[in-house]
């Protein structure tokens, strides 16, 4: 038994075996050809474990730092009768809260297809569903914004729309506190087609300049060549 | 074990190597002799007093604990981290632009930082947080108070650092959503969730889902005028699932009915306190085990 267990163990053919080995032979293959093949990762230790170390402390100190000089308040307790003036969500979810907020019915030959309400629970889900399939319809080698400048604008768009849903949430608190904004921008209505429209305005912003840069190097085969070689 | 693949099937390491690396000594398993036990090899010298009881002290652990194999490990790992250490990914490459977003890079290790903060300063704010809403005869600063309020309001601030703590613990979570937030946003813009990343990016997401849950429910728990006007806002999205009855059934399971109460708290602070953390750390073990085979996404 003992000798036995410090042995190789020879697995039986299998599928799973015999695919290993044609993967192999390729690979053995393509290197023997000395075909140009992408680089496709560079390692996480200690590239990068080293950079983040240095970073890591850095940012220890500055937790500690705003902990000790900003302080959070604690807010009056629980009062179900007293709803106050203005109900806000943590920062992070003034989006969600932004897109209850503007929700309308929908409505499709005078049928109502959603309520203001639901339609708002659904547009939650459809702006976080697109996150789950990026990685399956964006194929291709590229890896900077300037090599494909669709994307690029697309996540500009992305954020522009982060932005504006949450500010389309505290609207009325900010147009109390600073009243030229209400006198610049005219009435809530406004509000709503901005924080629509912005976010394609701030796709075209990234996407005219990446793709005239684009054209004038040719990232994808002139600057990208080092990256392609035999490992 | 039919299907176990060929063992020379382990993928070279991501980056070669530049020079040839010393070979780290070979397995120290040597195969028993063929029969009987093993027979003591005579020492080279003449064991003093002190050499016995050492030697003695040493194979108890071996004999036990195997230790030899640990020792033959963290040399192994120290070969490896020297080999690779001198060269710079620049170097490597020979690069000709300068990737200049290298700093954002550390945003992910930022964002577990900030949860190993949230984790140490939490479990110390929670021997103190009482999860209840019970007012009767509950008095702090002179107004009636819930008894989880009052334990944050009160309780806290009178144990020695439980201000910092406190602090401590609400800033790592905001530096926390921050950091996981511009951490996607630096991997889709250098388009780091291509193949082979994909299911990474998918982990991701669920760790952004969860760190916004985290957030929330945190919220709730002081039992504030924000915190429970916060709650009815999820309790209405809650109800509002289509169908009605799924709703209904949501509402329920997360926030304990469909009005905010006592189950309310008690299930926000189990969700807190326990579910949520071990879900997230399980997730960015995986996250990081994934990033540590597949080397971060080479920028162009
Ligand atoms: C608690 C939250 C998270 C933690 C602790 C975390 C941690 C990390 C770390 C340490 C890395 C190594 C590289 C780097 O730091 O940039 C990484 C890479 C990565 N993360 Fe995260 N992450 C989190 C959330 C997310 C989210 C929300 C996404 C996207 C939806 C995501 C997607 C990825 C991908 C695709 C990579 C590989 C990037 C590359 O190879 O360049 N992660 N993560």
């Amino acid at each position: 038994m003992a000798e036995k267990r410090n042995e190789k163990p020879v697995a039986p053919p299998s599928l799973v075996g015999e695919y290993m080995a044609e993967v192999q032979k390729i690979e053995a293959e393509r290197r023997a050809k000395k075909k140009f093949r992408i680089v496709e990762g560079f390692p996480f230790w200690p590239h990068e474990v080293v950079r983040d170390a240095i970073f890591i402390c850095f940012f220890t100190a500055i937790m500690f730092f705003l902990g000790g000089f900003i302080p959070y308040y604690l807010e009056a307790p629980a009062d179900p009768a007293g709803q106050p003036h203005i109900i806000l969500p943590d920062w992070y979810l003034l989006w969600s809260y932004g897109l209850l907020k503007i929700a309308h019915p929908v409505e499709l030959f005078g049928y109502t297809l959603f309520t203001a309400k639901l339609w708002g629970v659904v547009l939650n889900g459809l702006v976080v569903a697109p996150l789950l399939v990026i990685p399956f319809i964006h194929l291709g080698h590229s890896r900077r914004p300037v090599e494909d400048p669709v994307w690029a604008g697309l996540g500009c768009g992305g954020l522009m729309l982060a932005f504006t849903l949450s500010a389309y949430s505290v609207n009325q608190t900010y147009r109390e506190h600073w009243p030229w904004i209400a006198d610049f921008i005219g009435n809530y209505e406004i509000d709503a087609w901005l924080t629509m429209l912005l976010p394609v305005v701030a796709f075209f912003i990234a996407y005219i300049p990446l793709t005239w840069r684009k054209g004038i190097e040719g990232y994808e085969n002139k600057l990208s060549r080092n990256y392609f070689r035999i490992r | 074990m039919a299907d176990a693949p060929a063992p020379e099937a382990t993928p070279k390491p991501v980056v070669p190597s530049p020079a040839a690396p010393p070979k780290p000594a070979a397995k120290p398993v040597a195969p028993p002799p063929a029969s009987g036990p093993a027979s003591p090899t005579k020492p080279s010298r003449k064991l003093t007093m002190t050499d016995k009881v050492n030697l003695q002290a040493f194979a108890w652990f071996e004999s036990r604990f195997k230790l030899r194999h640990y020792a033959q490990g963290l040399r192994n790992f120290f070969y490896r981290i020297n080999m690779q250490f001198p060269v710079s990914h620049t170097e490597r490459y020979k690069l000709r632009i300068i990737w200049y977003w290298y700093p954002l890079y550390t945003l992910g290790s930022l964002a577990l930082l900030s949860f190993v903060i949230a984790t140490i300063t939490g479990i110390i704010l929670g021997f103190y947080y009482v999860p209840s809403t019970n007012t009767i005869g509950i008095t702090c600063h002179g107004e009636t108070t819930s008894e989880a309020w009052k334990s944050i309001g009160c309780k806290i601030y009178s144990v020695p650092f439980g201000f910092m703590m406190r602090q401590l613990h609400f800033w790592s979570a905001m530096v926390m959503v921050a950091a996981v937030f511009l951490h996607m946003v630096r991997v889709f813009f250098t388009q780091a969730y291509k193949k082979p990343r994909e299911l990474n990016w998918l982990i991701g997401v669920g760790l952004l889902v969860f760190t916004l849950g985290l957030g929330y429910t945190g919220y709730l728990l002081p039992w504030s005028q924000l915190s429970y006007w916060a709650g009815t806002i999820g309790l209405k999205m809650a109800l509002a699932t289509p169908p009605p009855a799924v709703g209904d059934w949501v509402a329920g399971l997360v926030f304990g009915g469909s009005s905010l109460g006592q189950d309310t708290l008690t299930r926000m602070y189990l969700l807190h306190v326990f579910l949520l953390p071990i879900i997230t750390y399980t997730l960015i073990g995986l996250h990081i085990f994934i990033v540590w085979i597949q080397g971060i996404a080479e920028p162009h």
